[in-house]
């Protein structure tokens, strides 16, 4: 080591605490850009694993593969496993079973594992006759398909049957009859779409039973079951379908699976799994892929500035007190280029501390991370599937990539620094010209100053501009760390609020849409008769805590204009394409029959004697008639009728105009008991389109409502396809005058909410064909998006901590060493008389302005961000622009905080010291 | 009128082996008006001296009083504000602020004080100092010796009980030397000034009223040379 390299060591040593701060803050940036760069990584892999979890481990899949070509595909020099799949038959079940089939697939061995199945019970199968069944066949006919039993299959083939338009492509022989048959992965094509043709029968035992998602998923029409694939038995004409994991994994692929491709049969299809290959960043020409590099390579920039100017500063700072140093060296003789070496040794040794440390934390950090929060991204990304975490993935690449940007970002702070070194000459050192060149316009301060704060107040502010760069540099590290802190809280903000809006109202954990019609010939009493089983059957699932369940349908108001409020009219007026007629208008309404329980309790919210709205003979609802009404971005209250208690409302079937405009309008009348804009449980008065009304009445109401103003079928017809290739037609009413289906909502709430949505569809399934429900889980959907915004929470105020952790350290080493350089004048000024106190009130001074300049220009630029992230958020997320205060003084008081912290630790060392001692140190 | 009074005085460095008695049970007095010389060779606890009778800097043992005010019984508060209206201290580095211009420099013990300025007695000061055309001048835009009558002027503003100089040409060429000499005799004839001036140069101890020599912590000679 040269004389040279051991001052810089032992002037390094000298200024520990300096030294020490910024390897912290290097430490910090390093972990910073560790972390960014290898969350993609991350991600990625996560991605990787979900979905070799859901749709098993391959690259490219061969189908109706010929028995002979398996041998090829197996022996490819890139193919590095493969599974073949070859479906022997299907069975049909009972009408009640979730699936409608059974199927019956041989794999090969190899294919277990490649499709990452389980075996939970059991072992696998060692010849075609024996089978192990999946989980969720298992699962639904635990008697049939235990492990030990025996079962007697006719099998057969899924044939679609062909409509016209195929039977004419049949016809021409651009389709063949083979491509009607129907594979192991189809959908149920419905009792129209498909038949069933019967081929073998056969026995089969069951050995084990097997978790194996990629190979039974819900969509398919069929269990699956799995057998030996003995080659041999294979018939003729079998083919069979085959799935390669290949060696390399590049882009490669594409040519020599193409190349593998044209030695097979014709016949055979090929396509790979591109999802999977784009989480291997083969084929990364994708939305999702750019997103993720834009802000992988935003957070870069961000690190590497926020470093920079640490770096740079603590460099700095080393230079200037190193000056005499340099002046003196230069004196003896050394050379520009040997003190400039000096400088990028010291970031050289700075470098080799901190980058290892850094890397070690960002690993060792973003792994608990992962840790922790890989609940709850699964739950985000609706990953599931046996042990999909997010870890920590290593690629080679990134932490060089890491390494390289931490090392050029430490390499280019210094090389100005080391530049400005070596330019120090003897003379500037001994008349210690570098540092100080006031000019006193520079340190001008206002009058104002003195008048309003006193002296001490104007030292202060001199102080923070003897040294414009540094005052700058710390300004703008804190203006930084302001900046990204509104960023982000506003970020979150209107993601919350975001949310919150969008749920308003829902204070239901389960929603199902029911839909009933019984059948082809039934009446309106039929078909309550039915809901009404339904709804008792399903109030019996236990874990439902609450419940509401309302019938509801819509029919038309008959109007005059005196009925309408203004803005109805209005509105009404413009959106008609008939003439209007004030005296001939009309407003639809969402009627809406409520159990006994449910209504009293809200007849007694809104103030209406309960019984008076049992009474068939005059029939009473409870209107509201006042609506949040959502646009864009905005929100109005609306009222739509002109109307008042006691008056009546005429209901009418607009179908009937429709099938037979000259008759008499059908008319009931319903007299309003209350009207209000009070809802009850689980329904909100918020609407997208103004308009319509809801009126409440009770369930024996409602159904007389119904049977008076009975309601077709109604049927889209297609007319054509538009250019566009989008259908087009018109509703039609039920040639037959079948009755519009019955429609029910169920609203409960339940802690076990995944449980109550199973038994609900279970429910359902045993009425296929007589009711639908489209269920919804608010609550899981809720706990997504709640999981969501608790993962972008977590990775931007972890970001941010350490960022300002990076501005803090750079703040830190600032305002400590112009306290210290100002050692002297501070012993000065307490020898000639200044007071503690005002010594004090002068730092205290000093900070405040530290803070308020920060604030000044924080703020600003903050609300700046904010509204830019809002105009961002705005096109995808509906919400009001909004300030979050609270988030807002957060962040100057941290501001303040961390200014007087840093002044009052740098102050307190200077108390320590004797004011003598300083006076009398020439070198201080 | 005894305008200062030192008993007992000792102070004690360091303890054990590496104990330094810097002073050793001092006593003297001087009179108000009077200009005098404390000499001795470096070492000798001239300066330990010095800042014990200009409060900034505790005695071991043993009082200082000043116009008949223990010093030591203040607190610290009470302590800065008797430094910046009694004393007034002169340094062989100057120690000027940097970025105060050269009326701020000297108006600092005032500014401190909060009191109004009196403009009469600062352009007088100005004046005698020759610095008038220098007022708005940084003390980065002046000369060593300029540099030092500026502290001259902030030990005087106050016009203090006591002015106290720590070798103050010792950082200056013979002829600045002389200059700032001169402006010291001045202000103790004109103005009646107390001056106690630490020097190890024979020639300017001969200017005083009276020379104080001290030697490993004692009063090795005291010697009224005029008065």
């Amino acid at each position: 080591m040269n004389i040279i390299h051991k001052l810089t060591l032992r002037q390094m040593m000298m200024n520990r605490r300096r030294t020490i701060v910024t390897i912290l803050g290097i430490m910090f940036s390093v972990a910073l850009i560790t972390a960014v760069a290898t969350f993609s990584n991350s991600i990625m892999d996560l991605f990787k694993q979900a979905e070799i979890s859901a749709d098993g481990e391959w690259h490219t899949a061969y189908e109706g593969v010929a028995p002979s070509d398996i041998q090829k595909i197996a022996g490819d020099d890139n193919t590095r496993s493969y599974t073949a799949i070859y479906n022997r038959g299907f069975v049909k079940t009972q009408p009640e079973d979730l699936r409608r089939f059974i199927m019956n697939l041989q794999l090969n061995p190899s294919a277990y594992g490649q499709m990452h199945g389980v075996l939970l019970e059991g072992r696998l199968p060692e010849n075609p006759s024996e089978i192990v069944v999946s989980k969720e066949l298992a699962q639904d006919m635990p008697e049939q398909y235990a492990v030990g039993k025996k079962a007697l299959w006719e099998l057969g083939k899924r044939q679609a049957i062909p409509d016209e338009e195929v039977q004419r492509m049949l016809q021409d022989g651009i389709m063949t009859q083979e491509d009607l048959v129907l594979k192991w992965s189809s959908s149920y094509a419905g009792d129209t779409g498909e038949e069933f043709i019967h081929t073998e029968n056969t026995e089969v035992t069951v050995v084990g039973v097997i978790d194996i998602p990629a190979l039974s998923k819900s969509s398919f029409a069929a269990y699956s079951t799995f057998s030996y694939l003995d080659m041999d038995a294979l018939p003729a004409d079998a083919y069979l379908d085959v799935r390669v994991a290949v060696k390399d994994i590049n882009q490669s692929i594409y040519p020599r699976s193409e190349a593998l491709y044209e030695t097979l049969s014709d016949g055979t299809n090929m396509y790979h799994n591109t999802s999977l290959l784009l989480y291997h960043g083969v084929n990364s020409d994708n939305n999702m892929m750019t997103t993720i590099y834009m802000f992988v390579a935003i957070a870069i920039v961000i690190v590497v500035v926020a470093s920079i100017a640490l770096i740079y500063n603590s460099f700095a700072i080393s230079i200037s007190e190193r000056s005499v140093n340099f002046g003196m060296l230069s004196g003896f003789g050394a050379t520009k280029r040997q003190k400039r070496r000096s400088v990028l040794f010291e970031a050289l040794i700075l470098a080799v501390i901190g980058i290892p440390l850094g890397l070690a934390l960002g690993f060792a950090g973003m792994a608990v991370t992962y840790t922790i929060i890989s609940p709850m991204v699964a739950s985000a990304f609706r990953l599931g599937g046996e042990g999909v975490h997010m870890q920590l993935a290593l690629e080679p690449v990134s932490v060089c990539v890491a390494i390289v940007i931490s090392l050029l970002t430490i390499l280019i702070s210094a090389w100005i620094p080391a530049v400005r070194a070596s330019r120090i000459t003897p003379i500037d050192a001994i008349r210690k010209t570098m540092d100080i060149k006031l000019t006193s316009r520079e340190i001008k301060t206002p009058k104002i100053i003195r008048k309003v704060f006193g002296f001490e107040a104007e030292l202060a502010l001199k102080n923070l501009k003897r040294n414009k760069k540094r005052y700058r540099i710390t300004i703008v590290s804190l203006v930084l760390s302001l900046i990204l802190f509104l960023s982000a809280s506003s970020f979150t903000y209107y993601l919350t609020n975001s949310v919150d809006m969008a749920l308003v109202g829902q204070d239901y954990d389960i929603v199902n849409y029911l839909s009933i019609e019984k059948g082809e010939t039934d009446s309106y009493p039929e078909q309550r008769e039915l809901a009404n089983k339904i709804i008792n059957e399903m109030r019996q699932i236990p874990g439902i805590e609450s419940w509401a369940t309302y019938s509801y349908r819509q029919y038309m108001i008959q109007a005059t204009e005196a009925m309408l409020t203004e803005q109805s009219r209005e509105r009404i007026k413009s959106e008609m394409d008939t003439a209007y007629d004030p005296q001939n208008l009309s407003v639809s309404v969402q009627i809406f029959g409520m159990e006994k329980d449910a209504l009293r309790e809200y007849a007694k919210r809104v103030g209406v004697d309960y019984n008076t709205l049992m009474d068939q003979e005059h029939p009473k609802g409870i209107l509201v008639n006042e609506y949040d009404y959502q646009h864009g971005h905005q929100i109005d209250k609306v009222t739509i009728l002109n109307q008042k208690q006691g008056d009546t409302l005429m209901l009418y079937n607009d179908q009937q105009e429709f099938s037979n405009p000259s008759s008499q309008r059908d008319l009931v009348s319903v007299e309003l008991a209350a009207i209000t804009a009070q809802t009850p449980m689980g329904m909100v008065n918020k609407t997208l389109s103004p308009g319509a009304v809801d009126l409440y009445v009770s369930q024996e109401v409602f159904n007389d409502i119904c049977q008076k103003l009975p309601l077709i079928r109604a049927n889209f017809v297609f007319d054509n396809n538009t250019e566009e290739g989008e259908a087009h037609g018109h509703m039609e009413l039920d040639e037959n005058g079948y009755l519009a289906p019955l429609e029910q909502r169920v609203m409960v709430t339940s802690s076990k909410d995944r449980e109550v949505e199973d038994a609900m569809y279970k429910l359902l399934t045993a009425y296929r064909g007589q009711a639908s429900g489209n269920i919804m889980n608010v609550k899981s959907q809720k706990q997504t998006i709640d999981h969501t915004i608790l993962i972008v929470n977590v990775f931007l105020y972890g970001f941010i901590s350490l960022i300002s952790l990076v501005g803090i350290a750079n703040i830190f080493n600032t305002i400590s060493t112009s306290l210290a350089l100002r050692k002297r004048e501070s012993a000065m000024m307490k020898s000639i008389g200044m007071s503690p106190r005002s010594f004090r009130r002068m730092m205290n001074f000093e900070s405040l302005f530290y803070g308020l300049k920060t604030v000044l220009y924080g703020l600003p630029t903050g609300f700046g961000v904010m509204a830019l992230i809002y105009w961002v958020l705005r096109r995808n997320l509906d919400i009001p622009f909004g300030v979050p205060w609270l988030h807002l003084i957060c962040g100057v008081a941290g501001i303040f905080a961390i200014v007087v912290t840093t002044m009052l630790y740098s102050s307190s060392k200077l108390k320590r010291e004797n004011i003598i001692d300083i006076l009398r140190n020439e070198n201080v | 009128m005894e305008i200062l009074k030192v008993e007992h005085l000792s102070k004690i460095y360091g303890s054990g082996n590496n104990m330094v008695r810097a002073l050793d049970d001092v006593s003297f007095s001087i009179e108000s008006g009077e200009f005098v010389a404390i000499i001795g060779p470096s070492g000798s606890g001239k300066s330990t001296m010095l800042h014990i009778l200009g409060g900034v800097d505790k005695p071991t043992s043993g009082k200082v009083f000043i116009e008949g005010k223990d010093v030591y019984a203040q607190n610290q508060e009470q302590l800065a504000i008797f430094r910046r209206r009694q004393v007034g201290l002169i340094y062989q580095f100057y120690n000027l602020i940097p970025v105060l211009d050269v009326e701020e420099n000297i108006l600092l013990p005032v500014l401190l004080d909060g009191r109004r300025v009196n403009t009469e007695r600062l352009n007088e000061l100005l004046t005698l100092l020759g610095l008038e055309h220098r007022r708005k001048h940084l003390p980065n835009q002046l000369s060593g010796g300029q540099q030092q009558r500026v502290s001259i002027g902030r030990a005087l503003i106050n016009a203090p009980a006591l002015v106290l100089a720590d070798e103050p040409t010792g950082n200056l060429d013979s002829k600045n030397s002389q200059e700032i000499l001169q402006l010291l005799r001045v202000s103790n004839r004109q103005y009646k000034q107390t001056l106690v001036v630490i020097t190890h140069d024979e020639s300017i101890a001969l200017q005083a009223d009276r020379i104080i020599s001290i030697e490993d912590g004692r009063i090795a000679k005291d010697e009224v040379i005029r008065s």
